[in-house]
């Protein structure tokens, strides 16, 4: 483990001497690049500690769309794509709230069911920009159209996110998975020297 | 000691636990754990089991209780105990439409009282007909109820025993064959479908059926007891 700015500095020094267009800029964008695909390589061979690389994220607001009267959450900072499905949101301690993933297809299949009823649980959707959410709502249809305010079960929601490289602050510790740093550093160098992956699963 | 009733969201829970299933999927089990226990209410625990109040309209009907699965009985309160109307298909189930609205007309047989025998009469054809004589409308979903002197009845009935505005309870004896159920039901419909593997379920499910079934089983005592006082409302 190190810190964000150790990495940066270490691949800084091992891209060679310094030369015209060689900033540090570019390394973490490198370290960016390779530490997204490290952690969607590390999930897909089996590595299930993903909740040691997680940021929390207390107090996300939940806000109401009104075009689409559906409530959502902005990200609080870009998050590594295809392995944030599971547990990212969770309600503020004491709430007694539950939330749990689904997608769109299980949203709209689920419209007349007894799931739709009967479960009391909040789902979400992570999408591209922000997190959506099903079951929100504490009005009824109705009563929305007599004209009581849309008002959702919490205001605020904590995030547990596996944050992108770039997101962390220079002095932040980056958790690599165990045995992968070498990995980390020598994929950014390629990302640099414009060297083609090798993909360990095919090699 | 530990509480045996759970509610049906967390033995959704423990199945996920237990199996280590992805989260996503758990609208899919919640829909397969409401199967799972409207089967065992209907089939096997009769936990469904419901007496209400009703009070029918001015045009002698009420709606089916939308959690009805299987209808048992009207009866009355008599001396503390329920005293079950008889059944009259015969009823003349129709409406007349008066302005838009269903109005009864007795010209056509509509709501007409049928004939009352006292209950203390010789040779009257029974006490229960003091109070009245039901039908089921099962097209339009409504009991009809007529010549009951009283304004509310008492209702038997079998719910689904899944509620939508309370939390749905599961006893405890039942929380393994519903673990089975879900199981088996998520490799029914998994595509493609290991069948080996969808045949083990089916069969932990017939098996936990059986240990439920044993569980459930009258003592000798209960047995006597229900031959001795008769059956009036059986579930």
């Amino acid at each position: 483990m190190a810190r964000k700015i150790e990495y940066i500095d270490e691949v800084f020094t091992m891209w060679g001497p310094f030369e015209k267009g060689h900033t540090k800029q570019l390394v973490e964008v490198a370290l960016n690049g390779a530490y997204n695909q490290l952690m969607l390589d590390s999930v897909r061979q089996g590595y299930n500690d993903l909740d040691l690389h997680r940021k929390s994220y207390t107090g996300v607001a939940v806000t109401y769309d009104s075009t689409r009267e559906i409530y959502y959450s902005l990200y609080p900072a870009d998050i590594v794509p295809g392995i944030n499905r599971q547990r990212i949101v969770n309600s503020i301690i004491g709430s007694g709230l539950r939330l749990y993933p689904t997608n769109e297809e299980t949203l709209l299949l689920k419209e007349n069911l007894y799931c739709n009823t009967v479960d009391t649980n909040i789902q979400y959707i992570p999408k591209r920009d922000r997190v959506e959410y099903d079951n929100m709502e504490t009005m009824t249809d109705d009563e929305i159209t007599d004209g009581s305010t849309p008002t959702p079960f919490t205001t605020t929601v904590r995030m547990d996110l596996i944050i992108q490289f770039k997101e962390y602050a220079a002095t932040d510790d980056v958790l690599i998975p165990m045995g992968r740093d070498v990995d980390f550093k020598q994929w950014a160098l390629d990302y640099l020297k414009q060297e083609p992956i090798i993909d360990p699963r095919n090699d | 000691m530990i509480n045996t009733l759970q509610t049906l969201d967390a033995v959704v829970n423990k199945v996920f636990l237990k199996s280590k299933r992805p989260l996503e999927e758990k609208t899919r089990f919640i829909e397969f754990a409401i199967d799972g226990y409207r089967y065992l209410n209907l089939s096997t625990i009769k936990n469904g089991f419901k007496i209400v109040k009703i009070a029918p309209n001015a045009l002698n009907r009420y709606d089916f209780p939308s959690d009805m699965e299987e209808f048992v009985g009207i009866g009355i309160p008599y001396k503390g105990t329920i005293w079950p109307l008889t059944r009259r298909d015969e009823i003349i189930p129709t409406t007349t439409l008066v302005q838009g609205d269903d109005t009864l007309d007795s010209t056509a047989g509509e709501g007409v009282d049928l004939p009352i025998a006292q209950s203390d009469t010789v040779y009257s054809e029974g006490g229960v007909n003091a109070y009245g004589y039901y039908t089921l409308d099962e097209e339009h979903r409504e009991f009809i109820i007529v010549s009951s002197s009283l304004t509310e009845v008492l209702l038997s009935y079998i719910s689904s025993g899944i509620s939508n505005t309370d939390v749905t309870y599961i006893p405890g004896k039942c929380i393994p064959v519903l673990e089975a159920y879900i199981l088996w039901q998520d490799k029914v419909y998994t595509l493609p479908s290991d069948l080996n593997v969808s045949r083990e379920y089916e069969r932990l499910f017939g098996d936990r059926i059986k240990e439920l079934n044993r569980i459930g089983a009258p003592s000798l005592e209960e047995m006597a007891d229900a031959w001795r006082t008769g059956n009036a409302l059986v579930k």
